[in-house]
């Protein structure tokens, strides 16, 4: 094979120089492998891709979750540090208490009420201004024992006592109109 | 007749990368079978050494059937596990070093081309062996690679440029470097 590389009448080409360069190493090959080597060859790499197989089941689900949770950290701090954009204002519902249909007392004061009209029955439960005495104290005509009335000298006026249901419990009559009653009252007071 | 029905009953390439996808243990065998030779003998040009090639050549049939992706059906399958393998013993003689194939190195000191005498041809034939390993050396990575896979694994211009991702132009510059300095190396021999 040697004689044919320096055989002189061989091609001067380019191309057939570099032909008959690859024929020689062709003709002259490395040595081979025993078939016992190349099984063992074969089954260390069937091994070795089994061993690759096995390692790609293993690992593919904690890559993935290694992906999403990195992509949920990617998200979370890109969401702190990106500007939020202005969005208009949504009105806010407004809540709509229940309103109570039963109006609370009203304090009024004396001379912002007229009295028009009214029953005479309801006059006992009419009590208008500041109590005289403190607390009062309400009571029944028939509780109410008189002792002394004297006559206002002034306005020369007796106070009466009423008994009669449907008037007021006090009432005050003109002196000389009610005389004789105020006399009667007074002699059935004085023993 | 006989051919015809022999010839349909061959399982392509890519029918054994299917079957093999598939778990099957024949198709990896086939694969194996049909292809270990070419990348044995690329990967022992490149390092010199039985056992480092063949480590090369499982490496390469285990990251070229684990990367099929990468493959895609763009070229063959011939020379995509040939740029695998050949890339894996690159990586694997820088590691180890290229060793010194010969076995008879020791002994024959400088070994001599000899003339076709028919007798002692196993002897002629190791130092001729010895011999076109030693102008291999002669090369550098790329031309050395080159050069294997068109002489070796009998790739053609464009395969090659497959393999190593270069252009055609690339290929047929770094084998005509290959070849000047191959032909200086024998040249020097012949006349010592």
């Amino acid at each position: 094979m040697s004689s044919q590389w320096n055989d002189p009448d061989r091609e001067r080409t380019p191309d057939s120089e570099l032909e008959s360069l690859a024929r020689l190493y062709r003709e002259f090959p490395p040595p081979e492998p025993s078939a016992a080597v190349w099984q063992q060859v074969l089954a260390r790499t069937e091994a070795r891709l089994a061993l690759n197989r096995r390692r790609h089941l293993h690992y593919w689900p904690m890559i993935a979750g290694l992906i999403a949770a990195s992509l949920c950290g990617a998200a979370l701090l890109a969401r702190s540090l990106w500007p939020v954009p202005v969005s208009p204002q949504e009105p806010v519902a407004q809540v709509v208490l229940p309103v109570d249909e039963e109006e609370p007392f009203e304090v009024v004061a004396l001379g912002e009420i007229n009295i028009h009209g009214m029953d005479p029955s309801d006059a006992d439960r009419v009590v208008l201004g500041q109590p005289l005495l403190g607390s009062m104290e309400f009571v029944f005509p028939e509780d109410i024992d008189l002792v002394h009335l004297d006559s206002d000298r002034k306005v020369r006026r007796k106070p009466r006592l009423h008994r009669d249901v449907g008037v007021p419990m006090i009432i005050v009559a003109r002196a000389d109109t009610d005389a004789a009653e105020d006399e009667g009252a007074d002699a059935e007071k004085e023993p | 007749m006989s051919l015809a029905t022999t010839s349909l009953t061959v399982p392509s390439d890519e029918e054994l990368l299917q079957r093999f996808a598939s778990g099957e243990r024949a198709a990896l065998e086939e694969l194996f079978r049909r292809y270990r030779q070419p990348a044995y003998r690329v990967a022992f040009r490149l390092l010199g050494h039985e056992a480092d090639a063949l480590d090369a050549v499982q490496e390469g049939f285990v990251k070229a059937l684990t990367h099929l992706a990468g493959f895609q059906g763009r070229s063959s399958f011939k020379t995509w596990l040939l740029r695998v393998v050949s890339n894996a013993a690159l990586d694997l003689g820088r590691q180890r070093g290229r060793r010194e194939t010969l076995t008879l190195e020791g002994e024959l000191g400088h070994p001599q081309l000899l003339t076709g005498d028919e007798s002692g041809f196993s002897m002629e034939q190791a130092d001729l062996r010895v011999l076109l390993d030693r102008a291999l050396d002669t090369l550098s990575d790329v031309q050395r690679q080159t050069f294997v896979l068109y002489a070796d694994a009998e790739l053609t211009y464009r395969e090659i440029a497959e393999v190593m991702g270069a252009s055609i132009g690339t290929v047929m510059s770094r084998l005509f470097y290959a070849r000047q300095k191959l032909k200086a190396f024998f040249s020097e021999r012949t006349v010592s």
